[in-house]
């Protein structure tokens, strides 16, 4: 099994275009919100939808007998290095957004730190 | 849209707090019979409830990471939504994603027809429970009231708790406004000739008293606001200045002179061409190859590890030589599955030693250099023998200490190791090596070289780094600009300016003066009769390593040296023998008390947060504490050991 960490942003993008990648044989999802690093950033009923957000597409990959698990990280993208390294993931998946939000001389220090395959959506 | 409020699902009734090790079956069971018990379920649906908690789980773990997880389950016979909260400080293995056992576990029980209202409310308490500051609060609490309240939100800390700090930071500030006015009305310059000579008689005057009282106050102020409200360093150094500037204790003109420019630009340059060579990964190379003689033995590695930390970070500073070697640690320890925390400590603490070895190591070896007009052969002739044989000595004690920690079944792979270490481009590493030599060579050779161009002390050490990073920004032509953005840290050179500025404002309105002459008075106390005619020098230096040493422990470094460096320079005016060697205690017991707390020095912050980062654990207060106190006690005896001995037997 492969351990595939799924940063969720959109969820029709996600069904649309991520799902039909994803095997229930082959792969273990771990999805993951990268929340802002301060809740003044955000407002609280982002944050809630977020959530809502997640815990309905688990339910949704656990109905297709996906195995799923959630797991929560806040900040910047660089901190999902760390969740990579913890669950050793074989690939990352993750919005676009994100990784735009990296300034010019970060990518390659994103890059370079990160120990798996990584996919942008 | 499904409109709640986390105190409608939640009950202070149905929080419980749990001492007893528990396995997950265990707590289910538990739950189950606390719900029958208030009636929220029925004899039979005690079974259902279990056996639906551990199918939920089977389906995947509702453990979230850091010490939570959330079952949640819909069961029929049910009409409403309601939460139950069970927290046990023993770690309940839950198979969460992050590894980690969990402390808090929060259930969510829903009835089948409610199952969209049921993710709002889960997605509620999500939230909720990944805010760190109610996180961290809730897993300290051990009252089910307040952690009912701190998931609902209707925890309100005490007026106390809330604003304790300001309290203390007024409280403080009266008290140093009134010790201040009580020691320097009434502490006076003796009127002896040498302090007529210096002119420091003018010091007893009622308009100097004055300014000394105001210097005072807001250099401590500064020190006090600056240790309880880190973040705001640079603002409490700003304020401090403008309120100097403002009431007339200082002028414009005197003001730039005492922020110490060319420190500050030596320390700037230094920080960008750090940067350069480690994007180049020239210390990384270097270290790991030099590991290749030491592999065999753990324990050899071990030590091996600690003895480069501490020479790297007297080559180049604490900072950089911390975060090579600690990578390097992190690797070894993953490879070998041992503990972490002996590599953290023990290379933490060589560093800290470490970083006495030369001018370069540490900013107040930088600032003493500048200050107390030292070469790096000054250095190398005194800290530099002190700080090897101390790192000797601890790290013999630190390898010790943890030698069956660091034993490992499974052999190191150098060779794995450097391939995980990603060595850079060897070409540009050669290039790098070449200009690192060239640095070394010029700051060993500046005292000759300056002498022999007849040029000011300490330009051929400016203008050796000045030429390196004029070097670098040529080289890399477009990526240049990174290296002069991101390689000092400005928050801290702006500080470091406003530090030095205040601290020497102690010595121009004549407070250290005033300082000098106690600590010469409590130097003839105790008379060392062992010490012929150097008993007051010896007791002086003494005091100054001990309070140095300390002080650094809980306030930064820099602070102390800082305002301790004019007291010396006026020691040394007052004419104490072979006083010059005031600047080693001074610098010794600055690097060296950095050890005392993991808030004594940068290279501690640094390595605690590459170790949460890596480990996603936090490190305590009291776990630094039991080593630190023991290594800084032992470094700071035998350092003082090693001084008396210089300044007994040196000319």
């Amino acid at each position: 099994m492969l351990n595939v960490i799924l940063v969720v942003n959109e969820e029709k993008l996600i069904k649309s275009r991520i799902c039909p990648l994803l095997n229930k044989e082959q792969h273990k999802v771990v999805l993951t919100g990268l929340l802002s690093q301060s809740s003044e950033t955000k407002t609280i009923e982002e944050e809630r939808n977020q959530w809502q957000n997640l815990f309905s597409l688990r339910e949704e990959f656990e109905r297709n007998g996906y195995a799923v698990s959630i797991i929560t990280e806040r900040g910047s993208v660089f901190n999902l290095i760390n969740i990579v390294q913890t669950i050793s993931a074989d690939i990352l998946i993750l919005p676009k957004e994100k990784f735009l939000t990296l300034a010019q001389d970060e990518y390659e220090d994103f890059l370079t730190q990160l120990s798996c395959a990584l996919m942008l959506y | 849209m499904f409109d709640f409020e986390l105190k409608d699902i939640f009950s202070p009734d149905l929080v419980f707090i749990d001492s007893e090790p528990k396995t997950q079956k265990e707590v289910f069971a538990f739950v189950a019979d606390k719900l029958k018990e208030k009636k929220l379920i029925s004899d039979n649906q005690v079974s259902e409830v279990i056996s639906a908690l551990n199918s939920r789980e089977e389906i995947g773990s509702t453990g979230l990471g850091k010490g939570i997880a959330i079952p949640h389950i819909t069961f029929k016979n049910s009409n409403k939504i309601f939460g139950f909260i069970y927290k046990n400080d023993k770690s309940i293995e839950w198979q969460s994603i992050d590894g980690k056992p969990v402390k808090l576990i929060v259930f969510l029980f829903a009835p089948e027809a409610k199952r969209q209202e049921y993710l709002s409310v889960l997605a509620e308490v999500a939230r909720v429970l990944n805010l760190p500051q109610v996180l961290e609060k809730i897993l300290k609490e051990n009252d089910p009231l307040k952690i009912y309240k701190l998931l609902t939100g209707e925890y309100e800390p005490s007026f106390w708790a809330k604003y304790s700090k300001y309290f203390y930071f007024i409280f403080g500030v009266l008290a140093i406004i009134i010790l201040a006015k009580l020691f320097l009305s009434y502490v006076k310059v003796p009127n002896l000739e040498i302090y007529e000579k210096l002119d420091y008689l003018k010091f007893n005057e009622p308009v100097w008293i004055t300014k000394e009282i105001i210097a005072t106050t807001l250099f401590f102020s500064m020190v006090l606001g600056t240790l309880l409200f880190f973040r705001y360093r640079v603002a409490f150094g700003a304020a401090a200045l403008s309120l100097l500037l403002i009431a007339g204790v200082m002028d414009i003109e005197t003001t730039v002179k005492f922020m110490s420019i060319p420190t500050i630009l030596f320390i700037v340059a230094v920080m960008i061409m750090v940067k350069w060579f480690e994007d180049k990964g020239v210390f990384q190379y270097l270290v790991i190859k030099a590991l290749k003689y030491f592999y065999g033995s753990p324990l050899l590695l071990f030590g091996a590890l600690m003895f480069f930390s501490c020479i790297l970070a007297g080559l180049v500073d604490e900072v950089s030589a911390i975060l090579i070697t600690i990578g390097i640690a992190v690797e070894i320890s993953r490879h070998t599955k041992t503990n972490i925390i002996p590599y953290l400590l023990g290379l933490v603490m060589a560093t800290n030693v470490g970083s006495a070895l030369t001018l370069i190591g540490n900013p107040i070896g930088i600032y003493l250099a500048f200050a107390g007009k030292l070469t790096f052969l000054d250095f190398l002739k005194n800290s530099t023998v002190i700080s090897i044989l101390t790192a000797i000595l601890i790290i013999g004690l630190i390898v010790y200490i943890y030698r069956k920690q660091i034993k490992s079944k499974i052999a190191i792979d150098i060779n794995e190791l450097e391939s995980k270490m990603e060595i850079k481009d060897k070409k540009e590493i050669s290039l790098a090596i070449i200009i690192f030599i060239i640095f070394v060579i010029l700051v060993i050779m500046h005292s000759f070289l300056e002498k022999a161009l007849r040029v000011e002390e300490r330009t051929v050490l400016l203008a050796t780094v000045l030429a390196i990073v004029g070097f670098i920004v040529l080289r890399e032509e477009e990526r240049g600009r990174y290296f002069i953005e991101k390689g000092p840290d400005w928050w801290t050179v702006l500080y470091f300016m406003f530090l030095f500025a205040n601290a020497a404002c102690l010595e121009y309105t004549g407070v250290t003066a005033k300082v000098a002459h106690i600590i010469m008075n409590a130097g003839q106390i105790l008379p060392l009769h062992f010490m012929g005619n150097l008993s007051q020098s010896a007791n002086v230096l003494t005091i100054l390593l001990w309070s140095s040493g300390l002080l650094s422990g809980f306030v930064d470094n820099l602070p102390v040296v800082a305002a301790l460096v004019p007291v010396v320079k006026d020691l040394i005016a007052s004419g104490l023998p072979k006083a010059n060697i005031l600047w080693w205690s001074l610098l010794i017991g600055g690097c060296f008390g950095g050890n005392l707390t993991m808030i004594g020095s940068t290279a501690n912050l640094v390595a605690i947060g590459v170790f949460e980062r890596s480990y996603r654990r936090k490190f305590s207060f009291k776990q630094w504490l039991k080593l630190g106190i023991i290594i800084t006690l032992i470094t700071l005896l035998f350092a003082n050991f090693l001084l008396l001995i210089k300044l007994r037997f040196s000319r």
